[in-house]
């Protein structure tokens, strides 16, 4: 009885047509866009040349028009990413299995005609109508196991949602960091060259030979070959960008990032709990639990009508030779005599473990996975912390002392500059620290699941997962 | 026996057991005059054999009569000596100072040296140059047993000869002298000789490796020394040498640094009239302008300081003659810096390319403020003088010989008379 009532519920728009039903729309999309909303906020749009499309392309190059932010950058990769809008589609082929699963087979007709083809015009018509009556009885199992499936389908579509976020966030940092680098690169050039040209100034008055020369020009080129470097990474980021957010031609090139890379956060978000909150959190595990449902659903359909493998019901009509019509009931079955479904039950138990074993190996390794990230977290926050405290202002120091020596002609401006350089790089070591914290920081949220607290008890309003817009501290010029 | 009361705030008047020192041991004693009033030029005391010496800068020491024998009282001590204002130097030395305060007998005293040794190592003390009995010579291990710290030694000789001498340790003494242990020891003869002497000074030179930043000599240096003093001051801390024109002036010069100083006198000649190893007989005297004082050697110059004005005396090795300065900078004379000096200042604010036409303007922008050197360092040209900047360091100094002073206090600066100065014929357009 209970499965007739669920045959009934998820196969309604089927029996009343019986014909040429439509498929819903939705296929399960706003239980995914809810999942991801929960996590971050961000707004997920499934684009199917719907009017609603217009109003996104509108927001999209809204979003474009300003100085682009980690959020922006996510929330124009979610609208506009082509490879996501793919992953979406997988929920209209978890939704057309489901309908498939509930839908009646259809029924099979078959008419031959035999002609006398010496003498006579005789004429000998038979047709026959079947129906597979049998699989009537395993649809509400099929159609468990499609459900349980879609449901997986659904929460790994959201779970490839929350990863690609992560992914957009990190291509968005390692931007802001290469920008930031680059400049700091053109400040250790600029005392590279201001070496140089002193070089220079001295070897036009007699003072310094063409080897000394040769030497700090030498010296000068290797600065101009990193900055080299440093802005090819710029261009290199840029463009992991545009691919993330699908963006190409003019519009691939006009956007800005104004805003520096933030600080490390003076409080480190709570890290306790964290692997439960994974558990709790993680979509792929649960749409492997999901899977391992859907299989359990299929061992049993196998073992409870395994045995039963096929058969036909249905009425045949015969119009002999001589005018006689003959008409009657038709029945055809597969008798379970070697094949009683014995190996497909044994297959679906077997598929089935191995999914539990699965599901068991990835929860160990999210717990794993959680705990390397938050070491690395509070590795990365205590390294970019000693820069800031103790390096920097040490480098700084060192310059100011040594230029207090090259003013009372103690030494020359070839150190004072090299010192300057010393102080330049370790703002720069600094700079790749603060920018791996960030990208550790969101691997950390991807793990546990897409947010680093857990959801509120008001789902309409998550709590930001992304770093406020702080300053990092500005190299000394 | 009582010492002359024309003499720099030092000499003690009451001899009594522990006589008041000149300075007080152990402290961090600069090493100025004191601010007492300066001495009156008097009648010279007929009584006493000498006119005692004016170790300019520095002191002289004390003594006492104990049955006959002249009791002096050295401490060997660490100190602290500024050596200019801007300039403190962590040394060890006599009696609060570097060099030691300046000892003064008569040739036939009998006299006697209580050395306290308050240093963390043993030392010990040499006679330079006098006559005295090989047990009292001073040579650690050799003539005598180290005095160890906090042990007090007694040297005890009778002195059969006249001249300018000096005590220095002879226990680690390479260490010990960098680092400051020296003084002079005057002897003068019974009776004064002729032609009188009116006017007698007596300095110490040194040179010390005190590098930019710190505070102590580094005793480790041979040869490259960026601090040349006299009498433990540097220009233009070191006081100068105030005569009465007309007076006959003599200038005792002691010698323990690493090097032979040329030091030069303007204005006049003069001529060596004593080494260490006595006087020299007038019949091979010589003049000169300038006396080379080797490592380890006192020179007497004499002269008749009968013309008046501010007369420069100085080393005339003229790295001598300025503080501080590095000695593997680049070379920027003749080089127009100015294409990178505004990239430099944008990454370095406040800094300027010196040195295009020389670096006589580096006193200039020290002393406007925006050049802030290392601690403990002075520029490497500093002074004023009446028209205008003088730029000199080290071992430079002034004699102002003046017409009808009252006293050795210091006069000013000399004022020139009518055509006695150059005057500006042409300016550029």
């Amino acid at each position: 009885m209970r499965h007739l009532l669920r045959l009934q519920r998820t196969a309604c728009l089927v029996f009343p047509a019986l014909l040429a039903c439509s498929v819903p729309k939705e296929a399960g999309f706003p239980e995914v866009a809810q999942s991801v909303a929960a996590r971050g906020g961000e707004r997920v749009r499934w684009l199917r040349g719907e009017t609603t499309d217009e109003a996104i392309a509108a927001e999209i190059a809204h979003l474009l028009a300003n100085p682009l932010t980690a959020a922006r950058a996510v929330q124009i990769a979610l609208f506009n990413n082509r490879a996501l809008q793919a992953t979406f589609e997988q929920l209209g082929v978890a939704q057309a299995e489901l309908i498939q699963a509930g839908m009646l087979e259809n029924p099979s007709i078959g008419v031959d005609a035999g002609l006398a083809v010496l003498g006579g015009a005789a004429v000998k018509i038979s047709g026959d109508l079947g129906f597979d009556f049998v699989s009537l009885f395993s649809m509400a199992a099929r159609v468990r196991i499609a459900e349980a499936d879609f449901d997986a389908t659904k929460l790994r579509v959201a779970a490839d949602a929350v990863e690609f976020i992560g992914e957009v966030k990190k291509a968005f940092y390692r931007f802001q960091a290469a920008q930031q680098r680059a400049v700091v690169d053109a400040a250790i050039s600029e005392a590279a060259q201001g070496s140089y040209e002193t070089a220079l100034a001295l070897h036009e008055a007699g003072n310094v030979s063409d080897l000394q020369l040769a030497h700090e020009q030498d010296l000068y080129e290797r600065v101009r070959v990193e900055v080299m470097e440093s802005q090819g990474a710029v261009v290199a980021t840029r463009e992991a960008i545009n691919r993330l957010l699908g963006l190409w031609g003019p519009s691939a090139g006009r956007w800005r990032v104004e805003e520096s890379l933030p600080a490390v956060p003076a409080e480190e978000v709570s890290l306790e709990k964290l692997e439960s909150l994974a558990i709790a959190q993680r979509l792929d595990l649960a749409a492997a639990q999901q899977r391992t449902l859907a299989l359990a659903h299929s061992f049993g359909m196998a073992r409870d009508w395994g045995w039963l493998a096929g058969g036909e019901a249905g009425a045949s009509v015969e119009r002999e030779i001589d005018g006689e019509l003959l008409v009657g009931p038709r029945l055809e079955l597969q008798l379970p005599l070697f094949d009683q479904g014995q190996a497909k039950s044994a297959k679906a138990l077997a598929e089935l473990r191995q999914s539990q074993n699965l599901v068991s190996a990835l929860a160990v390794g999210i717990r794993s996975e959680v705990r390397e990230r938050r070491a690395e977290l509070l590795a990365y926050r205590h390294k970019a912390e000693h820069y800031r405290t103790v390096v920097i202002p040490l480098r700084e120091r060192i310059v100011k002392l040594t230029q207090e020596e090259y003013n009372f002609m103690l030494i020359g401006v070839f150190e004072l500059l090299q010192k300057k350089q010393e102080e330049q790089a370790a703002y720069h070591e600094y700079l790749d620290l603060v920018r791996d914290y960030w990208l550790t920081r969101v691997g950390l949220e991807t793990t546990v699941g897409g947010r680093l607290t857990a959801a509120p008890a008001n789902p309409a309003n998550p709590s930001p997962a992304s770093p406020s817009p702080s300053e990092t501290p500005r190299a000394p010029q | 026996m009582q010492e002359a009361s024309g003499q720099a705030a030092s000499v003690a008047t009451a001899p009594s057991p522990g006589a008041a020192r000149a300075g007080a041991p152990g402290g961090a004693t600069t090493g100025a005059v004191a601010t007492a009033a300066p001495p009156r030029i008097e009648p010279a005391d007929e009584r006493l054999p000498y006119i005692p010496v004016d170790t300019f800068g520095g002191a002289t020491l004390p003594y006492r009569m104990v049955d006959g024998v002249k009791e002096f009282h050295l401490v060997a001590e660490p100190i602290n000596q500024e050596f200019a204002p801007g300039m403190t130097v962590k040394a060890w030395g006599y009696n609060g100072r570097t060099p030691g305060p300046t000892i003064e007998a008569v040739e036939g005293d009998r006299v006697r040296f209580l050395v306290t040794n308050k240093l963390g190592e043993a030392t010990s003390i040499h006679w330079h140059g006098v006559f005295l009995p090989c047990g009292m010579d001073g040579i650690s291990g050799l003539t005598q047993p180290p005095i160890l710290p906090g042990e007090t030694y007694a040297y005890e000789f009778t002195l059969r000869q006249h001249g300018t001498f000096m005590y220095h340790p002879h226990a680690d003494e390479m260490v010990q002298m960098a680092v400051g242990m020296m003084g002079m020891f005057i002897v003068h003869p019974k009776k004064p000789r002729q032609p009188r002497i009116d006017r007698d000074f007596a300095f110490m030179l040194h040179e010390w490796a005190i590098h930019p930043g710190t505070y102590r000599p580094d005793p480790s240096v041979m040869t490259e020394f960026n601090i040349f003093s006299f009498n433990g001051k540097v220009y233009p801390a070191i006081p100068p040498l105030v005569v009465r024109t007309g007076q006959r002036v003599r200038v005792r010069i002691g010698n323990l640094s690493m090097d032979e100083h040329p030091i030069h006198l303007h204005g006049y000649a003069f001529k060596v009239s004593g080494t260490d190893g006595g006087p020299v007989p007038v019949s091979a005297q010589f003049p000169e302008t300038t006396v080379l004082v080797p490592v380890g050697a006192t020179r007497d110059i004499e002269w008749v300081a009968d013309v008046p004005g501010d007369w420069a005396f100085h080393c005339h090795k003229s790295h001598h003659t300025m503080g501080a300065m590095g000695h593997g900078v680049p070379n920027t004379l003749g080089a127009d810096q100015s294409r990178a000096s505004p990239r430099i200042r944008k990454l370095l604010p406040g800094y300027m390319p010196m040195g295009k036409d020389g670096m006589a303007e580096h006193q200039g922008h020290v002393e406007s403020g925006h050049m802030k050197g290392p601690t403990n360092t002075l520029p490497m040209m500093a002074g004023k003088g009446p028209f205008g900047d003088i730029g000199m360091g080290g071992m430079f100094t002034i004699v102002k010989v003046r017409d009808g002073i009252a006293d050795y206090g210091d006069p000013g600066w000399y004022q020139h008379p009518q055509g006695t100065l150059p005057y500006k014929v042409a300016t550029p357009k």
